[in-house]
């Protein structure tokens, strides 16, 4: 090899530029999962970001943990050891199974602020009146056997305060306590909530979280043979986010390594040699690596749905080298073939960066980088084959015999020729009548949880009294104190909504931390120890309560008078943390404070409440009309820039064929299948998503690629049968691969799968029936 | 019957041996308390307690429905109704204007005095002996049954429920807190 030659070569300057390329993406590329990037940043409403955060706040660390197989007094007791070989691992900010809530500090520490806490501290409950009502109440109480456990705290509460801030905090979905420790309502289960202290999106270390988890419970197991049957139960969002990982990494694995091997086989056979098979992966491993290197120059990182999906897209690259292998005859030369069909190679490719590159044009980050990846894709694949690939061809050429029978199917299908305008009617009228809802509007049918598990993590979200919420009241400020000053101030109007039967309740920050200046309004309440005590006296008088029994009582109020007030910082460590951080939290630069509403069923008067209200700082949020909002806004861009697209590729190729009959012929065959995949999923109960529609795309790309190498210019039948059979080794490697996809249980696959599939099917069918027979045409595609 | 109001300790007193009656065992109770019908009875109760300087005094009607139901209606001083079924309380108190439902176990005391007390009623000792250690005294005409928690939750809120009865009726409750309180109640059966 001289000097010149090496240089002169592309081939070898092209892979010395890819494994450099390849080199430096692997090792800057940053793949991203987080939903969020995906979200449109100059639209970006306040709403999304504040769901975002709620999103990512302290209920996405919750791992909901159950226990079931065994009596629950054995459930109970290993819930215990495994509470303790949890807390070994030091992963979680805490470990609640209700043992804490009946222990712990946590109550000494409310019955220290109850002067401060209490909602009933109020002037006239200290009068002689007041006292004296409050002592016949507790003298009534001994009688019961309700309250026993308030008995030891009379002498130091006798107003009963620490029972009211007990009561106010009541959530009215406890968990039910079996030996001291939560269970289910029908005691099958003991239950256990673990706060981990990664962030819920941290996959990796909620993954290592997860993991240690049931090894600690595995080492619970082997603690007591009892214990043996019983079975591990995960929820949560996290636990979610790990599956979904694990499944979309499985399922992408196995269905890409079983469709290698299928497309594979399928070309080593139909070639009797591996070099086609071979070396179409190298426009196909160029276009990826320039897709993500491009990717990530332009935007910083590459989502992880960009790369599953772009590669899926740019997937079908490996058409253009199938296309170059089917027409090579021995005798002539690469150079000469790759020049007779770059022009329809080139138009079909052209057309299809046309379409997405109407995506790139998206303010959604997501759509951007989708249209970006493809663009780059499949330009770098077509340019690879034209100018990288022919010298690599070893000699003799591999060829196939598929010629033949390609041409008798194509025959086959122009016999249905007349049927064709049936499949443009049939599909319109179908789609026209059909009652059933057309487009995907919930966001839960693209998740991978299957129905159990979702079902599952509800039963142990109502066990456990958290369950998941749609409806919400946010409030923002400056801080701390100014966002809890206003949800005081929104009690009151909250109280009138229920009243008016607009929900059933809602949970306010406040009624667990009030503001300061309610604090020392209470403190300002309580009266001077003189006072009190002759308050007190003369309330006693005429009931039989020991003389001094209430020395307690005086001292503790005159403590709470000069008392700090209380602050979040002074729940650490206790349950109430958990529930005061997701009610009440800093995100970047303002405190939110999340009122979640309970039983909503007037969403309408709430939001006309919001808007009545007029004030910027509050606002309603239905998290689930949220979330379909989002759909929706993704899927209506989508639409308006595919529509887009496919008007581009027509402008260009009415320029190029310049030619009204042959324009139609390349254009009705692609309506028609299209209308028909379209009809189909539908008809097999898909819903439309944006998943479709950017693989209907996809699906006009090759139904243009087939059309325009149908109705290509051939000097020979021969040539003509190479053509056919070209399309139809395209056709078959597709579908092979998309069919595959679509028995995935992943429902974005399955999605791309069955579009692309039956489009595939739909476009060689269609571009069949309506291709010309004629070896020398009138209209040169040329 | 009558039984005189007396100091806390005295509930073995209530139990004189009658010399024609041979001494009971707990599986001659078990058969004569499982052949329950539904129970009638007046009560009243007396409650002391270590923060007054007199007892109080509450009467009212008790119902027993097998398998599982048990009433206690106060009408003296101020109406009160409970009713335990199964694991359920509705609980009543018409002056204040509440009613409510909740379950057993969101309280321990009444939890362990109803299933004490309603076990016992039924004959149903399987349930008892998980709950309680069981000691019984006297003869089938007139017997006393001790009952004190198995287990440390328990016991942190009764330090033991003592029955008297006579053959199947039960004629006093007694319910000793840990802290020194105690209730003493007195029941009269009323013919169907």
């Amino acid at each position: 090899l001289s000097a010149r030659k090496w240089y002169g070569n592309p081939a070898t300057l092209w892979f010395l530029l890819l494994t450099v390329l390849g080199c430096w993406a692997l090792a800057t590329t940053r793949v991203q999962t987080e939903l969020s990037l995906l979200f449109p940043e100059g639209r970006t409403s306040k709403q999304q970001l504040l769901l975002n955060a709620l999103r990512e706040g302290p209920s996405s660390r919750l791992i909901l943990i159950g226990l079931e197989g065994a009596p629950i007094d054995v459930l109970t007791e290993a819930n215990r050891v495994l509470a303790a070989n949890m807390q070994k691992t030091r992963d979680f900010v805490s470990i609640n199974n209700g043992e804490r809530a009946n222990t712990g500090n946590e109550k000494d520490q409310l019955f220290r602020y109850r002067y401060l806490l209490s909602p009933n501290i109020k002037k006239a409950r200290f009068t002689t009146h007041g006292l004296h009502q409050a002592l016949a109440n507790r003298l009534h109480e001994l009688t019961t056997p309700l309250s026993s456990l308030l008995k030891s705290k009379l002498p130091a509460d006798p107003t009963n305060e620490y029972w009211h801030v007990v009561q106010s905090w009541m959530t009215d979905t406890k968990p039910r306590i079996h030996k001291g420790l939560w269970v289910t309502p029908d005691r099958s289960r003991s239950l256990l909530l673990a706060e981990t202290k990664a962030a819920g999106f941290d996959l990796d270390k909620q993954r290592h979280i997860q993991s240690r988890i049931r090894k600690a419970f595995r080492l619970t197991l082997s603690k007591d043979p009892t214990f043996r049957p019983i079975r591990l139960l995960l929820t949560g969002p996290a636990v979610f986010a790990v599956e979904t990982e694990r499944t979309v990494k499985t399922e992408s694995t196995w269905l890409s390594l079983i469709a290698l091997m299928l497309v594979a086989a399928f070309l080593v056979a139909t070639f009797r040699s591996p070099t086609p098979m071979i070396l179409s992966l190298v426009p196909l491993f160029s276009g990826m690596v320039a897709a993500v290197v491009s990717v990530n120059l332009l935007f910083g990182f590459i989502h992880g749905i960009t790369l599953a999906f772009g590669a899926t897209l740019i997937g079908v690259t490996v058409d253009y080298p199938i296309h170059l292998f089917s027409h090579l005859v021995d005798g002539d030369s690469v150079k000469s073939r790759i020049a007779d069909i770059w022009p329809t190679m080139f138009l079909g490719a052209g057309t299809t960066i046309i379409g997405y590159g109407a995506l790139w044009f998206s303010g959604f980050p997501g759509l951007a980088q989708l249209g970006l990846f493809a663009i780059v894709g499949v330009l770098v694949a077509c340019v690879v084959t034209r100018w990288v690939l022919p010298p690599l061809i070893p000699k003799p050429f591999p060829t196939n015999r598929l010629g033949k029978p390609a041409i008798r199917l194509t025959h086959f299908f122009q016999r249905g020729r007349s049927l064709f305008l049936l499949l443009i009617i049939l599909p319109v009228f179908y789609l026209g009548v059909s009652t059933e809802p057309f487009w995907e509007t919930d966001i839960a049918n693209f998740t991978t949880i299957p129905r159990e598990e979702k079902e599952l993590d509800r039963q142990l979200r109502q066990a456990m009294g958290a369950p998941s919420v749609r409806d919400l009241i946010v409030i923002t400020g400056p801080t701390e104190q100014d966002v809890l000053g206003h949800s005081e101030a929104l009690k009151q109007p909250l109280h009138l909504l229920v009243q008016q039967g607009a929900m059933e309740g809602y949970d306010l920050a406040t009624r667990y931390l009030p503001s300061r200046k309610t604090q020392v309004s209470r403190q300002a309440a309580l009266p001077d120890p003189e006072t009190l005590k002759t308050h007190l006296l003369a309330a006693m008088r005429g009931l039989p309560f020991k003389k001094h029994l209430f020395e307690p009582f005086l001292q503790d109020v005159a403590q709470a008078r000069m008392q700090d007030t209380i602050a979040s910082e002074d729940f650490q460590g206790t349950t109430l943390e958990l529930k005061l951080q997701s009610l009440l939290f800093k995100d970047k630069e303002q405190w939110v404070s999340v009122v979640p509403l309970r039983a909503v069923k007037d969403r309408g008067m709430i939001s006309q409440w919001n808007d009545v209200l007029e004030d910027p700082r509050v606002f309603y949020l239905d998290l689930k009309e949220q979330s379909h909002d989002i759909i929706v806004t993704y899927r209506d861009e989508a639409l308006r820039l595919v529509s887009w697209g496919t008007f581009a590729i027509c402008v260009v190729l009415a320029i190029r064929i310049r030619s009204l009959w042959l324009f139609s012929s390349v254009l009705l065959p692609i309506a028609g299948s299209l209308l028909v995949v379209m009809a189909l999923l539908h008809f097999l109960g898909e819903r439309i998503s944006l998943f479709h529609l950017s693989s209907l795309l996809l699906v006009l790309g090759l139904g243009l690629d087939y059309t325009l190498f149908f109705n290509r210019t051939v000097d020979s039948p021969a040539q003509r049968n190479q053509t056919v059979a070209s399309i139809l080794i395209c056709g078959t490697t597709t579908i092979l691969v998309f069919g595959l996809l679509s028995f995935s249980e992943i429902p974005v696959f399955r999605a791309i799968g069955l579009t692309v599939a039956l489009g595939t099917l739909m476009s060689f069918a269609c571009s069949a029936m309506l291709a010309r027979n004629d070896v020398a045409s009138r209209a040169s595609l040329r | 019957m009558i039984i005189t109001w007396s100091a806390p300790q005295s509930e073995q007193s209530t139990v004189p041996k009658e010399a024609h009656d041979s001494p009971l065992t707990l599986h001659d109770l078990q058969v004569a308390l499982t052949t329950h019908p539904t129970y009638h009875a007046t009560f009243q109760e007396k409650h002391f307690s270590t923060l007054l300087t007199k007892p109080l005094m509450t009467s009212g009607i008790l119902t027993f429905t097998p398998p599982a139901t048990m009433e206690k209606h106060i009408l003296t001083p101020f109406e009160e109704i409970y009713v335990v079924e199964e694991e359920q309380v509705h609980f009543e108190n018409p002056l204040k204007g509440i009613s409510k439902t909740f379950f057993l176990d969101e309280h321990p005391l009444l939890q362990g005095i109803s299933i004490g007390v309603r076990s016992a009623l039924t004959g149903d000792f399987e349930t008892l002996r998980h709950i309680f250690t069981l000691k019984v005294e006297g003869t089938k005409s007139q017997w006393a049954l001790r009952l004190e928690p198995l287990d440390d939750s328990l016991a942190e809120v009764i330090d033991c429920i003592s029955l008297t009865g006579h053959h199947h009726d039960i004629t006093s409750i007694n319910i000793h807190e840990p802290n020194g309180d105690y209730a003493l109640m007195i029941i009269e059966k009323v013919a169907n």
